[in-house]
């Protein structure tokens, strides 16, 4: 049978049926969407759905049984101090990192959206902090931040930074995670490492997509560099600025690697927040109906940053 | 009001030659236009006056006052783009005040300004829109009221009307001329479009490949166009050029008609010419056809008013004319205007 006789010989039902099904817009459309649907339900919905129900269970890794316990769970974990450390550590976490990160992805972006010789390799080192796989990146950091063999402490050294009557002084060693403050801006410092380059990336993307014609009508209209920055470009990319803001917040809302590998949550708990904290007690403890509870704590906190931005970066849109 | 001076200026893009030696003079208070295909360097000349780009070599002075180096904010320069460029976020007032704010005028000034320019060009009501609820028109407007509100020495305007649809065009034309005259600002106009050019231009400078080719009244580049390229760019169609004893012979399609239409006591030159297609376009007929002793690839056209009724048809050999004056003679090599030769 020839390709050309298809559909045109009366009789030939099979491939007549074939091509209806293939001009079918019903048809396909749930055909091409079926894929999706299925990766979403089965990677997204049913661990939601079962992260739920253990959080009103009393289920634990070490054994099948699952009794309804209601709200147990969430009181228990409202009760323990960790708790309310971990919430705030968390935001505190999510806010601080994304300030400097906004500052910062501003100013790199500024500077790649230029023409230079070798932009192309000072963007490449720049994507690498969000190439690298995060618990690598992470142990490098815990590494040069090590209590006593850290490079940091060195220069500090050399610099008359640390030691005997310095500022810093009179200890030898910072012990950047050994210490309350220290330890957290150590865990905010290496975030925003890691998240820079991705807003860095994003505010590029919307700074080089503002027409030329509009920058060069403010430079003729006499504006210059400051007024073209917090007047013009700022405002124009706003709405990409808060989708890049809304990603930060969620990568660092949701990352339990940076915390986990570098303190776990020590010193005591002060650095703990909710992903690490969920992660230690429902799974390294056994206990996964508590950790669940607290897994599911986020999910309000995460969705009231998705509708706020989301609805604030839509009333910004502009053309 | 200023009047502008482009001194030999060149601007190469790696090897290309944007602009490839200019001078050029513009009067005060004169509108007037630059003409060309596009690519043809107009809007690089312009941008190089405006200061967004910087000439390689030669100087510009805008009232006497060499401003060459300096950045487009210190030339007391309006533009306006094709695009309109209006700042998408900002309201139309916003738009309008922004030169004010970033040229240091007093606060106190500026809401009478941007009401004054506003009113001008009739957008009092449309001062709390934003550039996205406007029409092309409109927004056209609010570019010209942003321009002018400053009172700037020179108004750059690059293909502003290129936007707006043909009837909107027309009407704009005839806006922007009594606009221009009103405030009596020193314009430069870049467009590729003749029709704007003719009808606008106090002088039309015709440029191509980067040169100026001719810089004159619309009058002179249309009836003693310099070059051929002059010649055959405007005009629709444009002016018919003829191989003849080792230079061209030039005649624009209006002035070529048949024998019998052309009045008897007017000098004239005769042409035995090879219909081979008949366009009719309402107002006018246009004859295409070859010239005896023409190469075959050479055609030339007639265009014929409406008033000229005699037939015409296809395959005809007809006997065609054109008076003596409106002759033009052009070197074969350099394309450059020459005086009469032979017939």
């Amino acid at each position: 049978m020839s390709d050309s006789t298809i559909g045109t010989i009366p009789g030939q039902e099979k491939p007549r049926r074939l091509l209806s099904l293939a001009d079918s817009e019903r048809f396909l459309g749930s055909a091409f969407l079926l894929p999706a649907v299925i990766y979403i339900i089965a990677l997204v919905g049913v661990p939601f759905v079962a992260a739920i129900g253990f959080s009103v269970s009393d289920v634990t890794v070490g054994s099948t049984a699952f009794d309804f316990r209601g709200f147990q769970n969430f009181e228990a974990i409202l009760k323990t101090p960790q708790f309310l450390r971990a919430l705030s550590n968390s935001i505190l976490f999510a806010v601080v990192t994304q300030v400097f990160v906004i500052i910062g992805a501003n100013l790199i972006a500024q500077v790649l959206a230029m023409d230079f010789r070798g932009k192309w390799i000072a963007r490449f080192f720049i994507m690498m902090p969000w190439a690298t796989p995060v618990a690598l990146g992470a142990i490098a950091w815990l590494w040069l931040l090590d209590s006593k063999f850290s490079p940091f402490d060195w220069v500090l050294q050399r610099m008359h930074l640390l030691g005997p009557h310095t500022l810093f002084g009179p200890r030898l060693h910072m012990v950047f995670l050994g210490r309350e403050q220290l330890a957290m801006a150590s865990i905010i410092v290496v975030n925003v490492w890691r998240l820079t380059p991705l807003a860095s990336v994003i505010l590029m993307a919307g700074l080089t997509s503002i027409s030329h014609d509009i920058l060069d009508q403010a430079n003729v209209d006499g504006s210059g560099f400051w007024r073209t920055l917090f007047e013009i470009k700022l405002p124009l990319i706003m709405p990409i600025m808060s989708i890049a803001l809304l990603f930060g917040m969620i990568f660092t809302l949701s990352d339990m690697a940076i915390v986990y590998v570098l303190t776990r949550g020590g010193p005591v708990y002060y650095t703990q927040v909710l992903p690490v904290w969920a992660y230690m007690k429902g799974i390294e403890g056994g206990a996964l109906g508590e950790g669940a509870a607290v897994a599911i704590f986020l999910f309000p906190v995460l969705l009231a940053v998705v509708i706020f931005v989301l609805r604030a970066s839509r009333r910004m849109e502009v053309t | 009001m200023a009047t502008v001076d482009i001194n030999n200026v060149t601007k190469h893009f790696d090897d290309v030659r944007a602009i490839d030696g200019v001078t050029l003079s513009v009067q005060e208070g004169e509108f007037l236009v630059l003409l060309g295909p596009s690519g043809c360097g107009k809007t690089t000349l312009m941008r190089t006056i405006a200061g967004l780009e910087h000439p390689t070599s030669g100087e510009i002075l805008i009232d006497g006052r060499n401003v060459t180096g300096l950045p487009p904010r210190a030339r007391d320069v309006a533009m306006v783009f094709q695009s309109y460029a209006l700042y998408p976020h900002k309201t139309v007032f916003n738009n309008i005040v922004f030169p004010l704010k970033a040229q240091g005028i007093p606060k106190e000034e500026w809401d009478t300004r941007v009401r004054e320019a506003a009113q001008v060009l009739g957008l009092e009501k449309l001062l709390d829109r934003r550039p996205r609820q406007l029409s092309g028109g409109e927004r056209q407007r609010v570019a010209l009221a942003r321009a002018m509100v400053r009172d700037p020495k020179v108004m750059l305007l690059d293909e502003p009307l290129s936007n707006l649809d043909a009837k909107l065009r027309a009407s704009a034309r005839d806006e922007l001329q009594t606009f221009q005259r009103r405030l009596g600002t020193t314009t430069i106009f870049v467009t590729h479009d003749q029709v704007e050019a003719m009808g606008m231009g106090d002088r039309i400078a015709v440029m191509s490949g980067g040169k100026l080719r001719q810089l004159g009244t619309p009058h002179e580049v249309y009836t003693e166009s310099a070059d051929t390229f002059v010649a055959t760019f405007l005009g629709s169609p444009g002016m018919n050029l003829i191989p003849r004893n080792g230079y061209l012979l030039g005649f624009r399609p209006e002035n070529f008609l048949p024998r019998e239409a052309m009045p008897s006591q007017s000098q004239i030159e005769t042409f035995r010419f090879d219909v081979k297609r008949v366009e009719y376009l309402g107002a006018d007929r246009l004859i295409y056809g070859i010239v005896d002793h023409a190469p075959d690839d050479v055609i030339s056209i007639a265009r014929l008013p409406s008033a000229v009724t005699f037939p015409i048809e296809v395959h005809e050999n007809h006997e065609f004319a054109v008076a003596h004056e409106h002759l033009r003679y052009f070197d074969a090599d350099t394309g450059l205007r020459i005086s009469p030769q032979p017939l």
